[in-house]
């Protein structure tokens, strides 16, 4: 008796320190923001904290310029999503099939993932940079362009920037993710594939994609979540401009609070953006279960 | 090994414990001093130590600041730090700390437009009793700067306002007004390096909020009057139509879009631009900075005026020492933001980092006027200048002006309809704040 209450309480203290450190810098901010997405506080008028009820919510769902950032938001999203996705997967072919020097190969793919995010932004805002773009110098080198393209002032090249900013940086992740899918593929399929008299591709469409399915399932679900969370790479390059096409929802949450120090709105777009990260996860969370 | 880790746990105690007595131990004798010598502060009873946040200064100015007022204050303590990086990105990192409650830093540059939020949240130290005394130094439009609810929260640094730069090797007499910039700029595109005409700032943020208030209040547009936005007249619009004018007409770069005060800087320094929108304190940057192709070919005026505007319009900006209020050492820390702001220090901010001073008689001082005559030539500019809306949460005013110019200068939204959404948008965002 009193041996297994020792053993429970030496596991319970074990498990302590993981249970307050998620409990705090976990739990506790999400509660506190739930709880102040119902207030009015705005840190200018401290003597004016209250209750407020739904109020941030209208607000925030009546106006325009959320649902604007709410559709560039989803914008920015399935198009990084569908870029990665295809880029990720072509880097992971071509790592399944190297044959020599694996290892450097897969150091180097890493590298982007490495960095940080917002030194990538910086890197981008220079090469896109309407004076020092290096990537106007080699366009124009090759003859495509007869004058330089001021990326960052025209809202669709100023969307392509920060996708392809984002893509390099997370299509090393999806890369490693699916090469370690790849890797559980038996090598017998392809074999009896090939016997069969079955090409390249068809083998590529029938076996490949099928049997990595479950895992670009679980990749789509992270770069989703990565992609609705998005901030880095658009306070760094763009700071949402031009006219706002390329502020998304938590580039808007971060001016509500840090800008105009509205704690209320600024909370309630957070509480947002996490509801729908949850809907979206439990989505794909079903879709994969199913498909077990 | 562990008795060396415990050894060097106790030891590393010993040593925190004896640094808290020494801080509470300094705090208490400087709180003494205060009681006991009021009004004859002795600047050397007052010690302590302070951290100072600062923007970015690559004169050294501030250092030489510092230094001066070690001479008088020799028993306090100035850690200096910098933070790199344009106006918003200073506010965030400062204002992480000031939410927190922290009492570091001490002692802060603090961009005039955060005054009246920092101090509605509580943050900066009331110094309405301290500067009242010392009041008459100043010139008028800066120390009304500092005041928000009728009480002083900061000491004048500097006072900036948007000045028009021009390349005074190429032409002689600055335009005053907007055709005949534009005729001058269609002069001189293509000769002597040159390729742009007029280079301003639209970056979506505090760049657009300055340089679009600039241009509506050049051709006798109006933003805040008697408690109500009207920005939405056919002067607005002209002005608008003027800027789309500059960009498409190629007088100004597509990038100006895009460009803070420190890119234009980047390419006027390069000699690439006939004209520059910027701040005054650009100009000693121009002059200094390695690699300026500029040197000496630096001329600026007031800013030129529109079809139908009656006088040149800047915005006025500038810079302010303010006193962090949960600072634990206060009475060093308002000692030395009080020193930042007079005449000596005023005298040797203007002398190396070519800044407007805020003490009036520091434009009578001969050593300033022969080391920077342009603060006189440009005295009236300075006078002449505007504030941006005086409001409590200025900056939600600043983030819709921005977003709804930049949606008119896309061409997503009509001219007209942007101005009037976006007084409609103010003019609410403005009950909110009563």
């Amino acid at each position: 008796m009193t041996k297994t209450i020792k053993e429970n309480l030496i596991g319970y203290l074990s498990i302590a320190p993981a249970i307050l450190l998620i409990g705090g810098v976990g739990i506790i901010p999400i509660l506190i923001t739930f709880t102040y997405s119902f207030q009015y506080r705005v840190l200018t008028d401290p003597l004016n904290i209250h209750y407020v009820g739904l109020d941030n919510y209208i607000k925030l769902l009546t106006d325009p310029s959320f649902w604007e950032v709410f559709k560039n938001t989803a914008v920015f999203a399935i198009l990084s999503m569908t870029v990665e996705l295809f880029v990720g997967l072509t880097a992971a072919l071509f790592m399944n099939s190297a044959k020599r020097y694996v290892g450097i190969i897969r150091t180097i793919i890493l590298i982007p993932w490495a960095i940080p995010g917002i030194i990538i932004a910086y890197m981008f805002s220079f090469m896109f940079n309407d004076q020092l773009s290096v990537i106007n110098v080699i366009l124009e080198g090759l003859g495509l362009i007869d004058n330089p393209i001021t990326f960052l002032a025209n809202k669709h090249w100023a969307m392509f920037v920060v996708v392809v900013a984002d893509t390099w940086k997370q299509f090393p992740y999806i890369a490693l993710m699916l090469l370690a899918g790849l890797q559980t593929i038996p090598k017998e399929l392809y074999e009896s594939a090939s016997v069969d008299g079955a090409g390249t591709i068809q083998q590529f469409f029938k076996i490949t994609l099928p049997n990595l399915k479950g895992i670009i399932l679980i990749v789509l679900l992270f770069r989703t979540m990565g992609a609705i969370r998005i901030f880095d790479i658009i306070y760094g390059i763009t700071g949402g401009g031009p006219a706002n096409s390329t502020a998304t929802l938590l580039y808007k949450a971060y001016k509500y609070i840090f800008g105009d120090m509205n704690f209320g709105l600024g909370s309630a777009m957070s509480t947002i953006i996490t509801l729908l990260i949850m809907i979206l996860s439990f989505v794909y969370i079903r879709t994969l279960k199913t498909e077990d | 090994m562990k008795k060396k880790l415990l050894g060097l746990l106790l030891a590393t105690s010993v040593v925190a414990a004896s640094f808290a007595g020494c801080g509470n131990e300094s705090s208490s004798t400087s709180a003494s001093a205060a009681s006991a010598t009021d009004e004859a502060a002795n600047p050397e009873d007052i010690s302590g130590e302070i951290t100072f946040v600062s923007a970015n200064d690559q004169t050294g100015a501030l250092d030489e600041m510092i230094e001066s007022f070690n001479k008088v204050y020799p028993n306090v303590v100035v850690n200096h730090e910098s933070l790199p990086g344009a106006s918003d990105d200073i506010k965030e990192s400062l204002m992480t700390s000031l939410a927190a409650g922290d009492s570091s830093p001490d002692v802060f540059e603090c961009d005039i437009i955060w005054v009246s939020q920092f101090a509605a949240a509580g943050w900066i130290a009331d110094v309405t009793e301290d500067i009242e005394p010392i009041a008459d130094q100043y010139l008028g439009g800066p120390l009304s700067t500092v005041y928000y609810n009728d009480r002083a929260y900061a000491y004048p640094d500097y006072t900036d306002v948007g000045l028009l730069y021009y390349r005074s090797d190429i032409i002689d007499t600055p335009p005053t007004t907007w055709d005949e910039l534009v005729e001058l700029s269609n002069e001189y595109v293509g000769k002597d390096g040159i390729e742009y005409g007029y280079l301003f700032q639209m970056f979506q943020g505090e760049p657009t909020s300055c340089n679009m208030l600039e241009f509506i209040k050049q051709n006798g547009g109006q933003d805040l009057v008697n408690g109500e936005f009207k920005l939405n007249s056919s002067n607005s619009v002209e002005s608008l139509e003027f800027v789309e004018e500059l960009i498409s007409s190629g007088v100004s770069p597509e990038g100006v879009l895009t460009h803070k005060p420190a890119d234009s800087r980047a390419i006027f320094e390069e000699g690439n631009a006939l004209f520059m929108r910027n701040w005054t304190s650009a100009y000693a940057l121009t002059q200094t900075e390695e690699g300026s192709q500029v040197v000496g070919k630096v001329g600026v005026a007031a800013l030129p005026t529109g079809p139908n505007g009656s006088s040149s319009s800047g915005t006025l900006g500038g810079w302010a020492f303010a006193v962090n209020a949960y600072s634990e050492q206060t009475e060093a820390a308002k000692a030395f933001a009080e020193y930042m702001s007079s005449y000596e220090a005023q005298k040797i901010s203007a002398l190396k980092r070519g800044t407007f001073p805020v003490v009036a008689d520091v434009y009578d001082d001969e050593e300033v006027l022969s080391e920077q005559p342009y603060i006189a030539a440009v005295k009236d500019a300075a006078d002449a200048a505007e504030p941006r809306p005086q409001v409590r949460d200025y900056s939600t005013v600043s983030t819709l002006f921005a977003e709804y110019i930049h949606k008119a200068l896309t061409g997503e939204l009509s001219n007209e309809e942007a101005l009037e959404t976006l007084d409609t948008k103010l003019n609410e965002a403005l009950a909110e704040m009563q």
